[in-house]
C-alpha cells in the first residue's frame, strides 16, 4: 500500500522544521517516528502533500535527569527512554510505560514527541504525562512556549499547536516522581493500543500515603487525571478498603465510551480493575515483594 | 491550480506546468553491508525499497499495516517494522535484513535453531521472526521466557503456536553462549 504522492524535506534543526511547515501550509505535516503517521497515510486516511521529517535533528534525543526535573527531547524513541530509566533503576513508572507500548519494533522508531502531538486518547505516553502534570516545551514561528501536557491535549485528535508549532522537549518534576508508581494497561496483544491504562504514583511518608497521583488512558476522549484520589489517600496506609474506595470512585470518575474494545460498563469495571493493580503493583515493589505483570494481553 | 502544486512551487521557487513530475530524492542505504543508491519517490516504503529496488525479497509484506511483523528488518543494528517506514528516512541507514545472517549456504545458530525445533511450517512469517529475535539476542543475550515472549510480541505466526519458536531463540542463546565462552 503506497501512500499518495507527497514532497519532502529533511530538516537540520526544529527551526527549520517549522518553516518549512508553515512554507507548506494546510498540506504540511511532520514526521517524527511515523509509526503513526505512515500507517495513516497508506490508508489514505491523510494525505499530506509535503513531510517535513525531524529525523535528522540529532540533538532532540536526550534524556536528562537532575534533580529538580527530568527533560525529554521530543524525538527520544520510546525504546531508549524506556531502557535508560530501566537501566538507572529510576522511575519504574515510566519504563513501565515507554516499554509497555506496542512491540519492540515500533518501540525503536516511535517517539515521544509524536506521541503526544498524536493527542490519542489511548497513547500510554499521554496518559502518564498528564497524571504527573508534566510540561512540554513548544518552538515556533511567535518563539518558544512552555505549557502543561494537560492544556496541550484538551481534546482527542488535536493538540494545542497553532501553525508552525513544534513539540521540542517534555519535563517532568521530580516532585511528581517522589515515592513508587507503576503504568499498568489492559491490550489485546502487543501491536495495539490498551483498551484502557492507569499511570498512579504514591509518595509515602512512612506506611501514609502523602501524596497520590492517578491518571487514565482510553476512557475518555483525553487522558485524565484523577486528583480528588489524592484526598481520599492522604494520611492514610493502604488496605484492601482504601484500594476498593478509590478503585470504585475511579470506575464512575472515568469518561469511556462504547466501542469495539468494550462497553461502557466493561470498561468502567475495567478501570477498577487495574486502579487495584496498580497499587497491587506499587505495594509489591514498596515492600520488596515479586510485583506481578503491568501490562496484561488477551484475545 | 491544486494546492499541492502551489505547495511544490513555493518550495522550488519556481513554477512548474505538469502534475506528471514526480519528485524524486537521491538515497543511500547501506543494505547487509553493501551500500545501495537509487533515487526514489518520497512515498516508497523502506520494504518495497529492499524488494524492488536492491531485489532482496527475503523481508515479506505480510498485513501491511504495521501489525504482523513479517516485515522486520535491523535499522542500524534494531528490529523495526520495514512495511512503517519511508526509505528517504533511511537515508544513510545501515539496514540487515534475513539474506545477512546466514554465510554462504551455512544457517547461522538462530536459523539452524528454528529449523531444529520446527519453528517454521509455511515460512511466510519467518524472516521477521528471525529478524526480531535477532535483534531480541543483541539486546538482551540471556532471555528467558517472558523476555522472548515479550521480544516476539510483534510479530504473527499463523502456523506454529508460537511454542517451537519460542524454543528455538531459547536453544539459540544456550548455543551462542556455549560458543562465547
Ligand atoms: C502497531 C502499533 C501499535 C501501537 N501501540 C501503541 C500503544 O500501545 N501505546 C501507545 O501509546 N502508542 C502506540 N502506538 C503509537 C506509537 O507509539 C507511535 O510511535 C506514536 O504514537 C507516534 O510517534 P511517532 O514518533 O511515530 O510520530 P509520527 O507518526 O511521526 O507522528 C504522529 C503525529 O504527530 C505529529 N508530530 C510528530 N512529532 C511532532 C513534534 N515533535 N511536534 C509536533 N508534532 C509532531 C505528526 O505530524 C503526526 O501528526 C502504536 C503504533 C503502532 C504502529
Ligand atoms: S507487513 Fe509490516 S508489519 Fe505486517
Ligand atoms: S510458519 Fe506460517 S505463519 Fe509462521
Amino acid at each position: 500500500m503506497y501512500p499518495s504522492r507527497f514532497d519532502y524535506v529533511k530538516a537540520a534543526s526544529f527551526a527549520e522544521a517549522s518553516a518549512a511547515l508553515l512554507q507548506g501550509g494546510d498540506g504540511a505535516k511532520v514526521l517524527a517516528g511515523g509509526q503513526t503517521l505512515i500507517p495513516m497515510m497508506k490508508l489514505r486516511l491523510l494525505r499530506p502533500e509535503l513531510i517535513v521529517d525531524l529525523g535528522g535533528i540529532d540533538d532532540a534525543r536526550d534524556i536528562v535527569v537532575d534533580d529538580d526535573v527530568i527533560e525529554i527531547g521530543a524525538l527520544a524513541r520510546h525504546a531508549d527512554i524506556g531502557n535508560e530509566f530501566r537501566a538507572q533503576n529510576l522511575c519504574p513508572i515510566i519504563s513501565d510505560c515507554a516499554l509497555g507500548i506496542a512491540d519492540a519494533q515500533v518501540r525503536n522508531m516511535g517517539t515521544i514527541g509524536g506521541s503526544l502531538a498524536e493527542a490519542d486518547p489511548c497513547s500510554c505516553w499521554p496518559a502518564l504525562l498528564v497524571a504527573l502534570d508534566a510540561a512540554v516545551l513548544i518552538e515556533g514561528p511567535g518563539g518558544t512556549r512552555a505549557l502543561r501536557v494537560r492544556d496541550l491535549l484538551r481534546d482527542a485528535y488535536t493538540p494545542d499547536l497553532a501553525a508552525g508549532e513544534l513539540i521540542t522537549r517534555i519535563a517532568v518534576e521530580r516532585a511528581a516522581l517522589d515515592g513508587i508508581g507503576a503504568f499498568v494497561a489492559f491490550k489485546r496483544a502487543a501491536p495495539a493500543y490498551p483498551t484502557a491504562s492507569v499511570a498512579l504514583q504514591i509518595n509515602y511518608d512512612g506506611d501514609r500515603i502523602a501524596a497520590l497521583r492517578l491518571g487514565f488512558g482510553c476512557l475518555g476522549l483525553t487522558p485524565l487525571a484523577f486528583d480528588a484520589a489524592s484526598d481520599m489517600a492522604c494520611g492514610k496506609t493502604v488496605t484492601p478498603a482504601l484500594i476498593a474506595d478509590i478503585a470504585a470512585a475511579a470506575s464512575a470518575f472515568v469518561e469511556p465510551i462504547d466501542d469495539a474494545k468494550g462497553s461502557e460498563t466493561y470498561k468502567r469495571s475495567l478501570a477498577a480493575g487495574l486502579v487495584t493493580r496498580a497499587f497491587n503493583v506499587v505495594e509489591a515493589r514498596r515492600t520488596g515483594a515479586p510485583a506481578g505483570e503491568t501490562h496484561q494481553y488477551y484475545g | 491550480m491544486s494546492s499541492r502544486r502551489a505547495v511544490r512551487e513555493r518550495l522550488l521557487g519556481r513554477r512548474i506546468n505538469t502534475m506528471a513530475e514526480t519528485m524524486k530524492i537521491p538515497v543511500s542505504i547501506t543494505l547487509n553491508g553493501s551500500i545501495v543508491r537509487a533515487d526514489v519517490e518520497p512515498r516508497m516504503l523502506l520494504v518495497e525499497f529492499i524488494r524492488e529496488v536492491a531485489g532482496q525479497t527475503g523481508t515479506h509484506i505480510g498485513c501491511d499495516t504495521s501489525y504482523c511483523g513479517a516485515c522486520t528488518v535491523l535499522v542500524n543494528g534494531r528490529p523495526a517494522k520495514s512495511c512503517t517506514l519511508l526509505a528517504v528516512q533511511a537515508d544513510g541507514w545501515s539496514v540487515n535484513t534475513v539474506e545477512s545472517l546466514e554465510s554462504g549456504d551455512t544457517l547461522n545458530v538462530l536459523q539452524q535453531c528454528f529449523a531444529d525445533k520446527h519453528a517454521l511450517q509455511c515460512g511466510f512469517c519467518t524472516p521477521g521472526f528471525l529478524m526480531a529475535a535477532t535483534g531480541l539476542l543483541e539486546q538482551n543475550p540471556d532471555p528467558d521466557d517472558k523476555a522472548i515472549r515479550k521480544g516476539l510480541g510483534g510479530n504473527v505466526c499463523r502456523c506454529t503456536g508460537y511454542l517451537p519458536i519460542i524454543e528455538a531463540v531459547r536453544s539459540a542463546a544456550v548455543v551462542i553462549k556455549e560458543r562465547r565462552s
